[in-house]
C-alpha cells in the first residue's frame, strides 16, 4: 500500500492519507481483512504527527472502510468492496472515453458538469 | 560483444586445449621410460593399487577433459546470452575443471617415470603436489583471460526504471508483504504421524516427544510464513515472521535502484533468509513470485518476496532520485 502526502499542498495532511488508502483499497492492494500499519509507524514513515495519521483512520471508519480494534489495529472491513466496483466503472470509463479520443481533461469536464 | 566471447572461449577452451596439448607431448617423451601399464590408482597409504594401460588412460582422460571444456563454454556462453552475470573466477573455474584431467594424466604419468613395472611406481604424494598445482595454474590463467561481464539486468539505462512519479516535496511510504500459509501449516503432517503411530499401536509415544516435534516446528514455520517490509525516506525494512525477526534495514544510502522482478521457486534455493555465496546476493524468499529487487551501490542485489513490488520498487526509485537532487 502507497501512502503519498504533498505538505505543499492545500488539502489537509489527514485527509491525504486517507485519499491514499482509499485508493489502496479500491485498486485492491489492500483487501478485506488487511491489516493497515500501525499508526505510528505510518507516521514516521512519513514526518507526520501521529495525530495526523489517527485522524485519517477515524475518518476512514466513519465511512465504513476499515474498523479499527482494539489489538489488530486498523482492519479493511468487507464493505471496502464498494469502492472496488467504483474504481472498475472509472476504468471502463476511462476506457470509452480515450476510445472518444477525449483527453483527460474533457473527461473531467463531463464529470463535473454532470455533477453539478 | 565478440571480443567478449572469444575471451570466455580462450579461458574455456584454450587453456584446457594447451593443458591437454602439454600432457600429450609429455606422454609421447616419455614412453620410452614407462611401464605398460601405468599404475592408475593409490590405495590411502600411498601404495599403488592399480594399473591401466598407458593407452586407455590417455584416451579416456582426453575424453573427460574435451567433455567438460565444452561443458564449461557451454554454461559460460549461455549465461552471457541469457544476461546474466559471467564472474571472471567461474571462467577460472571452468578452465581448471576442464585441465584437471590433464593435468591427472601428467601427473600420473610422472609418477611412473623410470619404474620397471607399474607396482614399483613413486608415492602418490608429489603427483597430488603436481596435480593440484598444475590446475591451480590453470584456474589462475582462466580468470586472468576470461573477462568480468556484470549482469545485464538492472546494469541498463535507467530511463525503463519503475517509478510512482513521486514529485518534489512529496512524501510518501509503502507498506506490503506476502504470506505463505501452506509454508505455515508445512509442520503439520510431523505430530499428525507420531498421532498415528500411536493409535495404530505401533509404539506408546511419549508426550515430550509431541512438544520436540511442534514447539520448534511451529517456531521455525511462524518465522516463515510472513513477510512485511516498508519503504519510506530512511530505506528499506524488511521483517520476517510473525515476531519479526530476522530483520534488515537497507539505508537509501546502499542503494543504487530497484526494480520489480519474478522469482522462480527455487531461485535462491529455497525459502527463507538465502545467501547466494557466489552473487553475494541475499533473498528474503517466502514463495516464488513477483518480488522488489534492490541493486546496492556494492554490487549484490537483495531479493525481497512482497506481493505487487511494482509501486515499491518505484518509490525507492523516486526516492533516490530525490535524494540525489535535494539540496544538503
Amino acid at each position: 500500500m502507497l501512502v503519498r502526502i504533498d505538505p505543499a499542498s492545500k488539502v489537509p495532511l489527514f485527509e491525504q492519507v486517507a485519499a491514499s488508502v482509499r485508493r489502496a483499497v479500491a485498486d485492491g492492494d489492500v483487501r478485506p481483512g488487511d491489516q493497515l500499519p500501525p499508526a505510528r509507524t505510518l507516521a514516521a514513515s512519513l514526518e507526520v504527527n501521529v495525530h495526523t495519521v489517527l485522524r485519517a483512520y477515524a475518518l476512514l471508519r466513519d465511512e465504513g472502510l476499515i474498523e479499527l480494534r482494539r489489538r489488530r489495529g486498523a482492519v479493511v472491513t468487507g464493505g471496502a468492496e464498494t469502492w472496488a466496483r467504483l474504481h472498475g466503472l472509472v476504468g471502463e470509463l476511462v476506457t470509452e472515453a480515450r476510445r472518444a479520443g477525449l483527453d483527460p481533461d474533457e473527461l473531467n469536464a463531463l464529470i463535473r458538469r454532470r455533477y453539478a | 560483444m565478440t571480443q567478449v566471447r572469444a575471451r570466455i572461449l580462450l579461458a574455456t577452451l584454450g587453456i584446457p586445449a594447451v593443458a591437454a596439448g602439454l600432457a600429450g607431448w609429455l606422454r609421447l617423451r616419455w614412453a620410452d621410460r614407462l611401464p605398460d601399464p601405468v599404475a592408475v590408482h593409490w590405495g590411502a597409504g600411498g601404495e599403488p593399487d592399480g594399473a591401466a594401460s598407458v593407452d586407455t588412460i590417455t584416451v579416456a582422460l582426453f575424453c573427460a577433459g574435451g567433455a567438460l571444456a565444452l561443458l564449461g563454454a557451454t554454461l559460460a556462453l549461455v549465461a552471457l546470452r541469457r544476461g546474466a552475470a559471467v564472474l571472471r573466477w567461474l571462467l577460472g573455474f571452468y578452465a581448471w575443471l576442464a585441465a584437471l584431467p590433464s593435468a591427472a594424466l601428467v601427473s600420473t604419468l610422472w609418477a611412473n617415470l623410470g619404474a620397471e613395472s607399474w607396482r614399483a611406481a613413486a608415492d602418490a604424494g608429489w603427483s597430488l603436489v603436481l596435480l593440484l598445482g598444475g590446475s591451480a595454474v590453470a584456474a589462475l590463467l582462466g580468470a586472468l583471460v576470461g573477462p568480468s561481464v556484470p549482469a545485464r539486468r538492472g546494469a541498463g539505462e535507467g530511463g525503463d526504471r519503475p517509478s510512482i512519479g513521486l514529485a518534489p516535496g512529496q512524501r510518501a511510504t509503502w507498506t506490503g508483504g506476502s504470506t505463505n500459509r501452506w509454508l505455515a501449516a508445512s509442520f503439520l503432517p510431523a505430530p499428525a504421524v507420531l498421532v498415528a503411530i500411536d493409535l495404530a499401536g505401533a509404539a506408546d509415544v511419549p508426550l515430550f516427544l509431541y512438544l520436540v516435534v511442534t514447539v520448534p516446528g511451529l517456531a521455525i514455520t511462524a518465522a516463515l510464513s510472513r513477510l512485511r517490509a516498508v519503504v519510506d525516506s530512511t530505506g528499506v525494512s524488511v521483517r520476517m515472521g510473525w515476531f519479526g525477526l530476522p530483520r534488515r534495514h537497507l539505508p537509501l544510502a546502499d542503494i543504487a535502484h530497484a526494480d520489480a522482478d519474478r522469482l522462480g521457486m527455487l531461485a535462491m534455493g529455497g525459502f527463507g533468509v538465502r545467501v547466494n555465496p557466489v552473487t553475494g546476493d541475499t533473498g528474503y524468499v517466502l514463495r516464488g513470485g513477483p518480488a522488489l529487487v534492490l541493486s546496492l551501490r556494492s554490487g549484490r542485489r537483495v531479493f525481497v518476496t512482497v506481493d505487487r513490488p511494482e509501486q515499491a520498487a518505484g518509490l525507492v526509485n523516486d526516492l533516490l532520485h530525490q535524494r540525489s537532487t535535494a539540496p544538503e
